[in-house]
Protein backbone atom coordinates (compact mmCIF):
# COMPACT_ATOMS: atom_id res chain seq x y z
CA UNK A 1 0.00 0.00 0.00
CA UNK A 2 2.99 2.45 0.85
CA UNK A 3 5.00 1.75 -2.48
CA UNK A 4 1.24 2.30 -4.57
CA UNK A 5 1.06 5.97 -2.71
CA UNK A 6 4.24 6.61 -3.17
CA UNK A 7 4.29 6.16 -6.67
CA UNK A 8 1.47 7.92 -7.08
CA UNK A 9 2.57 10.36 -5.24
CA UNK A 10 5.48 10.58 -7.95
CA UNK A 11 3.43 10.14 -11.26
CA UNK A 12 1.12 13.18 -9.60
CA UNK A 13 4.51 14.84 -9.26
CA UNK A 14 5.24 14.57 -12.53
CA UNK A 15 2.22 15.10 -14.00
CA UNK A 16 2.14 18.27 -12.22
CA UNK A 17 5.49 18.85 -13.54
CA UNK A 18 5.14 18.16 -17.16
CA UNK A 19 1.45 20.39 -17.21
CA UNK A 20 3.30 23.45 -15.86
CA UNK A 21 5.64 22.81 -18.92
CA UNK A 22 2.99 22.75 -21.61
CA UNK A 23 1.06 25.76 -19.44
CA UNK A 24 3.94 27.87 -19.90
CA UNK A 25 4.56 26.88 -23.48
CA UNK A 26 1.11 27.61 -24.14
CA UNK A 27 1.34 30.83 -22.44
CA UNK A 28 4.58 32.12 -24.42
CA UNK A 29 2.96 30.73 -27.83
CA UNK A 30 -0.27 32.88 -26.55
CA UNK A 31 2.19 36.24 -26.16
CA UNK A 32 3.80 35.71 -29.21
CA UNK A 33 0.18 35.86 -31.32
CA UNK A 34 -1.20 38.48 -28.79
CA UNK A 35 1.73 40.48 -29.62
CA UNK A 36 1.46 39.94 -33.45
CA UNK A 37 -2.67 40.62 -33.36
CA UNK A 38 -3.52 43.36 -31.00
CA UNK A 39 -3.67 47.09 -31.76
CA UNK A 40 -1.98 49.11 -29.22
CA UNK A 41 0.02 52.17 -28.83
CA UNK A 42 2.43 53.47 -25.85
CA UNK A 43 5.88 54.91 -24.89
CA UNK A 44 8.47 52.52 -24.42
CA UNK A 45 12.33 52.48 -23.03
CA UNK A 46 15.05 50.21 -24.19
CA UNK A 47 17.77 50.77 -21.05
CA UNK A 48 20.99 49.55 -21.71
CA UNK A 49 24.72 49.87 -21.00
CA UNK A 50 23.79 52.98 -18.66
CA UNK A 51 21.96 55.07 -21.54
CA UNK A 52 18.01 55.37 -22.15
CA UNK A 53 16.72 55.23 -25.41
CA UNK A 54 13.21 55.90 -25.68
CA UNK A 55 10.38 55.82 -28.45
CA UNK A 56 6.51 55.37 -29.18
CA UNK A 57 5.01 52.65 -30.69
CA UNK A 58 1.83 52.31 -32.74
CA UNK A 59 0.47 49.01 -33.96
CA UNK A 60 -3.00 48.56 -35.95
CA UNK A 61 -4.39 45.24 -37.21
CA UNK A 62 -7.69 46.18 -39.30
CA UNK A 63 -9.06 44.21 -42.61
CA UNK A 64 -6.41 45.92 -44.56
CA UNK A 65 -3.41 43.94 -42.42
CA UNK A 66 -0.90 45.65 -40.13
CA UNK A 67 0.32 49.05 -39.73
CA UNK A 68 3.02 49.55 -37.18
CA UNK A 69 5.31 52.96 -36.11
CA UNK A 70 8.00 53.45 -34.29
CA UNK A 71 9.27 57.31 -33.37
CA UNK A 72 12.39 57.54 -31.71
CA UNK A 73 11.68 59.94 -29.11
CA UNK A 74 15.63 60.53 -27.99
CA UNK A 75 18.57 60.66 -29.36
CA UNK A 76 18.94 61.04 -34.27
CA UNK A 77 15.01 61.55 -34.84
CA UNK A 78 14.17 59.15 -37.10
CA UNK A 79 10.68 56.79 -37.23
CA UNK A 80 9.99 53.39 -39.05
CA UNK A 81 6.74 52.92 -40.46
CA UNK A 82 5.75 49.11 -41.58
CA UNK A 83 2.84 48.20 -43.89
CA UNK A 84 2.37 44.71 -43.62
CA UNK A 85 5.61 43.08 -44.81
CA UNK A 86 7.17 46.74 -46.43
CA UNK A 87 9.32 48.71 -43.34
CA UNK A 88 9.98 52.71 -44.77
CA UNK A 89 12.93 54.05 -42.49
CA UNK A 90 12.50 57.90 -42.43
CA UNK A 91 15.43 60.44 -41.31
CA UNK A 92 14.34 63.98 -41.33
CA UNK A 93 17.42 66.30 -41.96
CA UNK A 94 16.85 69.72 -42.10
CA UNK A 95 14.25 70.72 -45.10
CA UNK A 96 14.41 67.39 -45.83
CA UNK A 97 13.52 63.73 -44.91
CA UNK A 98 15.45 60.80 -46.09
CA UNK A 99 13.27 57.46 -47.26
CA UNK A 100 14.74 54.11 -47.18
CA UNK A 101 13.00 50.78 -48.08
CA UNK A 102 14.15 47.97 -45.97
CA UNK A 103 13.50 44.43 -46.37
CA UNK A 104 12.98 43.92 -42.87
CA UNK A 105 13.01 45.93 -39.39
CA UNK A 106 11.88 44.09 -35.95
CA UNK A 107 11.08 46.33 -33.41
CA UNK A 108 9.64 45.94 -29.66
CA UNK A 109 7.53 44.02 -28.47
CA UNK A 110 7.03 42.17 -31.59
CA UNK A 111 10.20 40.21 -30.62
CA UNK A 112 9.32 36.91 -30.68
CA UNK A 113 8.46 34.47 -33.45
CA UNK A 114 5.20 33.55 -34.64
CA UNK A 115 6.58 29.50 -33.87
CA UNK A 116 8.07 29.74 -30.72
CA UNK A 117 8.48 26.01 -30.96
CA UNK A 118 11.94 26.72 -31.17
CA UNK A 119 12.18 28.45 -27.79
CA UNK A 120 10.73 25.86 -25.70
CA UNK A 121 12.91 23.04 -27.05
CA UNK A 122 16.11 25.08 -26.01
CA UNK A 123 14.87 27.09 -22.97
CA UNK A 124 13.50 25.90 -19.83
CA UNK A 125 10.72 28.31 -19.20
CA UNK A 126 9.74 29.44 -15.43
CA UNK A 127 7.44 31.38 -13.86
CA UNK A 128 8.34 34.26 -12.36
CA UNK A 129 4.77 35.39 -10.74
CA UNK A 130 3.43 39.12 -10.95
CA UNK A 131 3.88 42.91 -11.28
CA UNK A 132 2.75 45.98 -12.10
CA UNK A 133 4.06 47.21 -15.49
CA UNK A 134 3.06 50.16 -17.29
CA UNK A 135 0.33 50.06 -14.88
CA UNK A 136 -0.80 46.52 -16.07
CA UNK A 137 -1.06 43.52 -14.11
CA UNK A 138 1.80 41.36 -16.12
CA UNK A 139 3.13 37.82 -15.13
CA UNK A 140 6.48 37.04 -15.84
CA UNK A 141 8.24 34.55 -17.89
CA UNK A 142 12.09 33.44 -17.22
CA UNK A 143 13.62 31.52 -20.37
CA UNK A 144 17.26 29.70 -19.25
CA UNK A 145 18.88 28.27 -21.76
CA UNK A 146 19.49 23.86 -21.96
CA UNK A 147 22.90 24.45 -23.67
CA UNK A 148 25.80 26.87 -23.63
CA UNK A 149 24.58 28.47 -27.23
CA UNK A 150 22.63 31.53 -25.74
CA UNK A 151 21.39 33.94 -22.86
CA UNK A 152 18.62 33.77 -20.39
CA UNK A 153 15.33 36.26 -21.07
CA UNK A 154 12.78 37.31 -18.92
CA UNK A 155 9.25 38.05 -20.61
CA UNK A 156 6.94 40.05 -18.89
CA UNK A 157 2.99 40.02 -20.59
CA UNK A 158 -0.31 41.29 -19.92
CA UNK A 159 -2.20 39.61 -18.03
CA UNK A 160 -5.03 40.47 -19.39
CA UNK A 161 -4.50 40.40 -23.39
CA UNK A 162 -1.46 38.72 -23.42
CA UNK A 163 0.68 41.78 -25.29
CA UNK A 164 4.62 41.52 -24.46
CA UNK A 165 5.18 44.58 -21.83
CA UNK A 166 8.75 44.22 -21.29
CA UNK A 167 11.71 41.76 -22.38
CA UNK A 168 14.27 41.67 -20.62
CA UNK A 169 18.12 40.21 -21.44
CA UNK A 170 20.32 38.65 -19.18
CA UNK A 171 23.98 38.00 -19.66
CA UNK A 172 26.00 34.51 -18.90
CA UNK A 173 25.65 35.57 -15.12
CA UNK A 174 21.80 36.00 -15.22
CA UNK A 175 22.47 39.30 -14.42
CA UNK A 176 20.38 42.10 -16.56
CA UNK A 177 21.99 43.04 -19.99
CA UNK A 178 19.24 45.45 -21.05
CA UNK A 179 15.68 45.69 -20.73
CA UNK A 180 12.87 47.03 -23.27
CA UNK A 181 9.83 47.67 -21.28
CA UNK A 182 6.49 49.94 -21.67
CA UNK A 183 6.20 52.87 -19.53
CA UNK A 184 1.90 53.50 -20.81
CA UNK A 185 0.27 51.50 -22.79
CA UNK A 186 -3.10 51.44 -24.32
CA UNK A 187 -4.16 48.45 -25.61
CA UNK A 188 -6.70 47.41 -28.06
CA UNK A 189 -7.62 50.43 -28.82
CA UNK A 190 -7.11 50.56 -32.79
CA UNK A 191 -4.84 54.29 -33.56
CA UNK A 192 -6.29 55.89 -35.91
CA UNK A 193 -5.03 55.13 -39.89
CA UNK A 194 -3.82 59.02 -40.01
CA UNK A 195 -1.75 58.33 -37.09
CA UNK A 196 0.86 56.00 -39.46
CA UNK A 197 1.25 58.91 -41.85
CA UNK A 198 5.24 59.20 -41.62
CA UNK A 199 4.41 62.96 -40.44
CA UNK A 200 7.02 64.46 -42.69
CA UNK A 201 4.63 66.36 -45.42
CA UNK A 202 6.43 69.56 -45.81
CA UNK A 203 9.38 68.23 -45.83
CA UNK A 204 10.93 67.13 -49.22
CA UNK A 205 11.48 63.61 -49.53
CA UNK A 206 14.53 61.91 -50.72
CA UNK A 207 14.24 58.17 -52.04
CA UNK A 208 17.10 56.55 -50.92
CA UNK A 209 17.45 53.19 -53.31
CA UNK A 210 17.47 50.18 -50.96
CA UNK A 211 20.74 48.53 -50.21
CA UNK A 212 19.05 44.33 -49.79
CA UNK A 213 18.03 42.27 -52.06
CA UNK A 214 16.88 38.59 -51.21
CA UNK A 215 19.38 36.02 -52.32
CA UNK A 216 20.13 32.39 -52.23
CA UNK A 217 23.80 32.33 -52.25
CA UNK A 218 26.10 28.51 -51.75
CA UNK A 219 27.34 29.35 -48.30
CA UNK A 220 25.68 26.85 -45.71
CA UNK A 221 26.30 26.34 -41.93
CA UNK A 222 26.86 22.16 -42.07
CA UNK A 223 25.95 21.80 -38.49
CA UNK A 224 23.97 24.31 -36.19
CA UNK A 225 23.83 24.92 -32.49
CA UNK A 226 20.13 23.33 -31.38
CA UNK A 227 17.08 25.60 -32.37
CA UNK A 228 18.95 27.92 -34.87
CA UNK A 229 18.23 28.13 -38.64
CA UNK A 230 18.84 30.52 -41.39
CA UNK A 231 16.42 32.89 -41.16
CA UNK A 232 17.19 35.29 -44.18
CA UNK A 233 19.57 35.99 -46.58
CA UNK A 234 20.50 39.35 -48.15
CA UNK A 235 22.86 41.06 -50.13
CA UNK A 236 23.64 44.21 -48.84
CA UNK A 237 25.54 47.11 -50.44
CA UNK A 238 28.15 48.89 -47.84
CA UNK A 239 29.53 52.20 -48.25
CA UNK A 240 32.95 52.08 -50.90
CA UNK A 241 30.27 49.61 -53.65
CA UNK A 242 31.23 46.61 -51.20
CA UNK A 243 28.84 44.15 -51.57
CA UNK A 244 28.70 41.75 -49.07
CA UNK A 245 26.16 38.24 -48.12
CA UNK A 246 24.32 39.10 -45.10
CA UNK A 247 23.03 35.69 -43.32
CA UNK A 248 20.89 35.83 -40.31
CA UNK A 249 20.53 33.20 -37.93
CA UNK A 250 18.64 32.77 -35.09
CA UNK A 251 16.90 30.56 -32.43
CA UNK A 252 13.46 32.49 -32.31
CA UNK A 253 15.62 35.04 -29.49
CA UNK A 254 18.51 35.07 -30.37
CA UNK A 255 19.99 36.51 -33.62
CA UNK A 256 23.12 36.24 -35.38
CA UNK A 257 24.52 38.11 -38.31
CA UNK A 258 27.02 36.41 -40.77
CA UNK A 259 28.45 39.01 -42.95
CA UNK A 260 30.84 37.15 -45.91
CA UNK A 261 32.76 38.96 -48.36
CA UNK A 262 35.79 38.71 -51.18
CA UNK A 263 38.98 39.64 -49.25
CA UNK A 264 39.69 41.52 -52.75
CA UNK A 265 37.47 43.76 -51.90
CA UNK A 266 38.69 44.69 -48.63
CA UNK A 267 41.49 47.14 -47.92
CA UNK A 268 44.46 45.88 -45.52
CA UNK A 269 44.55 42.96 -43.86
CA UNK A 270 41.46 42.05 -41.88
CA UNK A 271 41.50 40.73 -38.70
CA UNK A 272 40.96 37.70 -37.46
CA UNK A 273 39.75 36.95 -33.69
CA UNK A 274 37.01 36.72 -31.71
CA UNK A 275 36.27 39.54 -29.29
CA UNK A 276 32.82 39.63 -26.47
CA UNK A 277 32.14 42.71 -24.86
CA UNK A 278 29.02 42.78 -22.36
CA UNK A 279 26.03 40.42 -24.51
CA UNK A 280 27.67 41.18 -27.77
CA UNK A 281 30.26 39.05 -29.63
CA UNK A 282 32.45 39.14 -32.46
CA UNK A 283 34.01 36.75 -34.64
CA UNK A 284 36.40 36.84 -37.51
CA UNK A 285 37.87 34.82 -39.99
CA UNK A 286 39.54 34.06 -43.14
CA UNK A 287 38.05 31.01 -45.36
CA UNK A 288 39.47 30.45 -48.37
CA UNK A 289 39.42 34.12 -50.65
CA UNK A 290 36.95 35.14 -48.46
CA UNK A 291 36.42 36.88 -45.10
CA UNK A 292 33.78 36.07 -42.94
CA UNK A 293 32.44 38.24 -39.63
CA UNK A 294 30.03 36.73 -37.26
CA UNK A 295 28.24 39.14 -34.60
CA UNK A 296 25.61 38.69 -32.16
CA UNK A 297 24.22 38.66 -28.63
CA UNK A 298 25.23 35.12 -28.13
CA UNK A 299 28.09 33.42 -26.78
CA UNK A 300 31.74 33.51 -28.43
CA UNK A 301 31.43 29.63 -28.77
CA UNK A 302 27.67 30.03 -30.62
CA UNK A 303 30.14 32.25 -33.73
CA UNK A 304 32.84 29.91 -33.15
CA UNK A 305 30.48 26.93 -33.42
CA UNK A 306 28.53 28.55 -36.99
CA UNK A 307 31.61 29.75 -38.66
CA UNK A 308 33.57 27.39 -38.39
CA UNK A 309 30.52 24.93 -39.98
CA UNK A 310 30.63 27.14 -42.93
CA UNK A 311 31.43 26.26 -46.13
CA UNK A 312 31.00 27.47 -49.66
CA UNK A 313 29.00 24.46 -51.56
CA UNK A 314 29.24 23.41 -55.13
CA UNK A 315 25.63 23.28 -55.40
CA UNK A 316 22.73 24.89 -53.42
CA UNK B 1 19.88 8.36 -26.93
CA UNK B 2 22.92 6.57 -26.57
CA UNK B 3 24.66 9.47 -24.68
CA UNK B 4 21.99 9.54 -22.68
CA UNK B 5 21.27 6.20 -21.61
CA UNK B 6 25.49 6.20 -20.98
CA UNK B 7 24.76 9.04 -18.50
CA UNK B 8 22.25 7.07 -16.59
CA UNK B 9 24.83 4.34 -15.83
CA UNK B 10 26.81 7.00 -13.97
CA UNK B 11 27.45 7.89 -10.76
CA UNK B 12 25.97 11.75 -10.72
CA UNK B 13 28.04 12.69 -8.10
CA UNK B 14 30.89 11.35 -9.67
CA UNK B 15 30.34 12.99 -13.06
CA UNK B 16 29.64 16.45 -11.26
CA UNK B 17 33.28 15.77 -9.97
CA UNK B 18 34.91 14.92 -12.67
CA UNK B 19 33.60 18.07 -14.29
CA UNK B 20 34.81 20.19 -11.44
CA UNK B 21 37.80 18.78 -11.71
CA UNK B 22 38.22 19.23 -15.28
CA UNK B 23 37.52 22.59 -14.85
CA UNK B 24 40.07 22.98 -12.68
CA UNK B 25 42.58 21.76 -14.23
CA UNK B 26 43.19 19.09 -12.28
CA UNK B 27 42.84 16.07 -14.40
CA UNK B 28 45.68 14.52 -16.79
CA UNK B 29 45.70 13.94 -20.23
CA UNK B 30 44.83 10.44 -19.52
CA UNK B 31 42.06 11.44 -17.11
CA UNK B 32 40.35 14.16 -19.69
CA UNK B 33 40.43 11.68 -22.46
CA UNK B 34 38.82 8.93 -19.72
CA UNK B 35 36.44 11.48 -18.95
CA UNK B 36 35.36 13.36 -22.22
CA UNK B 37 34.95 9.19 -23.79
CA UNK B 38 32.45 8.56 -20.65
CA UNK B 39 30.04 10.92 -22.86
CA UNK B 40 30.73 10.26 -26.32
CA UNK B 41 30.36 6.96 -28.24
CA UNK B 42 32.55 7.28 -30.94
CA UNK B 43 35.88 9.45 -31.73
CA UNK B 44 33.57 11.85 -33.91
CA UNK B 45 33.91 14.60 -31.97
CA UNK B 46 37.97 14.64 -31.64
CA UNK B 47 37.47 15.82 -35.95
CA UNK B 48 35.11 18.30 -34.54
CA UNK B 49 37.36 19.67 -31.89
CA UNK B 50 40.16 20.16 -35.17
CA UNK B 51 37.39 23.13 -36.68
CA UNK B 52 38.44 24.62 -33.38
CA UNK B 53 40.92 26.56 -35.32
CA UNK B 54 41.43 29.20 -33.51
CA UNK B 55 41.31 27.21 -29.95
CA UNK B 56 44.71 25.59 -31.39
CA UNK B 57 46.41 28.54 -32.98
CA UNK B 58 45.55 30.08 -28.96
CA UNK B 59 46.81 26.75 -27.51
CA UNK B 60 50.51 26.09 -29.58
CA UNK B 61 51.06 30.22 -28.55
CA UNK B 62 50.61 29.16 -25.01
CA UNK B 63 52.30 27.27 -22.28
CA UNK B 64 50.10 23.54 -21.93
CA UNK B 65 48.96 24.36 -18.17
CA UNK B 66 45.96 24.08 -16.17
CA UNK B 67 43.14 26.46 -17.86
CA UNK B 68 43.90 24.48 -21.55
CA UNK B 69 42.27 21.96 -19.71
CA UNK B 70 39.06 23.33 -19.00
CA UNK B 71 38.79 25.09 -22.24
CA UNK B 72 39.17 21.44 -23.91
CA UNK B 73 36.56 20.10 -21.95
CA UNK B 74 34.12 22.74 -22.22
CA UNK B 75 34.55 22.95 -25.92
CA UNK B 76 34.09 19.09 -26.57
CA UNK B 77 31.57 18.71 -24.35
CA UNK B 78 29.47 21.72 -25.99
CA UNK B 79 29.68 19.69 -28.65
CA UNK B 80 27.72 17.17 -27.35
CA UNK B 81 24.07 18.38 -26.51
CA UNK B 82 22.30 15.18 -25.63
CA UNK B 83 24.33 15.08 -22.88
CA UNK B 84 22.50 17.58 -21.40
CA UNK B 85 19.20 16.37 -21.17
CA UNK B 86 17.85 18.10 -18.91
CA UNK B 87 15.55 15.62 -16.45
CA UNK B 88 19.11 14.33 -15.87
CA UNK B 89 20.79 17.22 -14.85
CA UNK B 90 21.93 17.90 -11.11
CA UNK B 91 21.49 21.86 -10.08
CA UNK B 92 25.70 21.66 -9.95
CA UNK B 93 25.94 19.69 -13.35
CA UNK B 94 23.47 22.42 -14.85
CA UNK B 95 25.16 25.62 -13.75
CA UNK B 96 28.73 23.89 -14.21
CA UNK B 97 28.38 23.78 -17.83
CA UNK B 98 27.64 27.58 -18.61
CA UNK B 99 30.34 28.36 -16.26
CA UNK B 100 32.62 25.87 -18.09
CA UNK B 101 31.88 27.58 -21.53
CA UNK B 102 32.07 31.46 -19.97
CA UNK B 103 35.72 30.38 -18.67
CA UNK B 104 36.42 29.30 -22.27
CA UNK B 105 35.01 31.67 -24.14
CA UNK B 106 37.19 34.50 -21.69
CA UNK B 107 40.41 32.57 -22.30
CA UNK B 108 39.46 32.56 -26.02
CA UNK B 109 38.62 36.36 -26.36
CA UNK B 110 42.14 36.71 -24.21
CA UNK B 111 44.02 34.50 -26.89
CA UNK B 112 42.92 36.12 -29.79
CA UNK B 113 43.71 38.97 -28.26
CA UNK B 114 47.49 38.11 -27.74
CA UNK B 115 47.66 38.72 -31.65
CA UNK B 116 45.26 42.15 -32.20
CA UNK B 117 46.65 45.91 -31.87
CA UNK B 118 43.83 47.12 -30.57
CA UNK B 119 41.13 49.53 -29.09
CA UNK B 120 41.50 48.73 -25.48
CA UNK B 121 37.73 47.88 -23.55
CA UNK B 122 37.44 45.83 -20.51
CA UNK B 123 34.85 43.33 -20.27
CA UNK B 124 32.74 42.68 -17.45
CA UNK B 125 33.16 38.63 -18.44
CA UNK B 126 36.52 38.78 -17.82
CA UNK B 127 36.52 41.07 -15.25
CA UNK B 128 34.27 38.79 -13.08
CA UNK B 129 35.98 35.28 -13.83
CA UNK B 130 38.70 34.65 -11.12
CA UNK B 131 40.48 32.93 -13.73
CA UNK B 132 41.24 35.98 -15.90
CA UNK B 133 40.81 38.46 -13.33
CA UNK B 134 44.42 40.27 -14.61
CA UNK B 135 42.97 39.88 -18.18
CA UNK B 136 41.36 42.84 -19.88
CA UNK B 137 39.77 42.16 -23.21
CA UNK B 138 40.52 43.42 -26.10
CA UNK B 139 38.31 44.22 -28.96
CA UNK B 140 39.79 42.92 -32.23
CA UNK B 141 41.33 45.08 -34.70
CA UNK B 142 38.14 45.91 -37.15
CA UNK B 143 38.00 49.12 -38.90
CA UNK B 144 35.20 51.00 -36.41
CA UNK B 145 33.30 52.66 -39.63
CA UNK B 146 33.11 48.78 -40.89
CA UNK B 147 32.14 47.41 -37.85
CA UNK B 148 29.42 50.04 -37.57
CA UNK B 149 28.09 49.14 -40.59
CA UNK B 150 27.67 45.45 -39.90
CA UNK B 151 26.27 46.20 -36.50
CA UNK B 152 23.48 48.75 -38.61
CA UNK B 153 22.87 45.82 -40.96
CA UNK B 154 22.25 43.53 -37.81
CA UNK B 155 20.33 45.97 -36.05
CA UNK B 156 17.19 45.38 -38.63
CA UNK B 157 16.98 42.16 -37.09
CA UNK B 158 17.86 42.50 -33.29
CA UNK B 159 16.11 45.22 -32.00
CA UNK B 160 18.24 47.67 -29.48
CA UNK B 161 21.67 46.20 -30.53
CA UNK B 162 24.07 48.81 -30.41
CA UNK B 163 27.96 48.85 -30.71
CA UNK B 164 29.78 47.89 -27.63
CA UNK B 165 32.82 48.59 -29.94
CA UNK B 166 32.25 52.10 -30.15
CA UNK B 167 31.48 54.96 -28.03
CA UNK B 168 28.71 56.38 -30.55
CA UNK B 169 25.55 56.73 -29.23
CA UNK B 170 22.32 55.36 -31.01
CA UNK B 171 22.68 56.29 -34.42
CA UNK B 172 21.06 54.97 -37.64
CA UNK B 173 23.77 55.10 -40.31
CA UNK B 174 21.36 54.43 -43.01
CA UNK B 175 23.43 57.16 -45.45
CA UNK B 176 27.07 57.10 -44.35
CA UNK B 177 29.09 59.93 -44.93
CA UNK B 178 30.32 59.37 -48.38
Amino acid sequence: MRWLLMMLACFSVSAIANSDTSNLNASLNHIAKATAQLSYSGTFMYQHDGRVDISHIAHRIDAAGELAKLDALSGTPHAFVRVNDAVYCYIPDGDKVRVERRQHHQFFPELLPTNTSSITENYTLKSLGNANIANRNSIGLSLIPNDSYRYAYQLWSDAESGLLLKFVKLDSKLKIAGEFSFSQVDIGFAPERGQFQAGYANKKIITLPTKETDTKTNWRVSKLPSGYTLMRENIRELPGKRSVIHQIYGDGLAIISLFIEPLGQLTGNPTQGLSSQGLMSLYARRIGQYQITALGEVPPVTLLFIVDHLNLMATP
Amino acid sequence: MQNTAKLHTNDAVNTTDFVSAAIDGELDDTQLQHFIKNYQHDDKHQAQWQTYHLIGDALRLTPIHGPSIAQRVSAQLAQMPTVLAPQRKSLIYKYTLPIAASIAAVMLVSWSALNLTTVSTTTTLAKSTPVNQTIALQTAQIDPVQLNEYIAAHRDYSPGINSPYLNASYEIPTEPSR
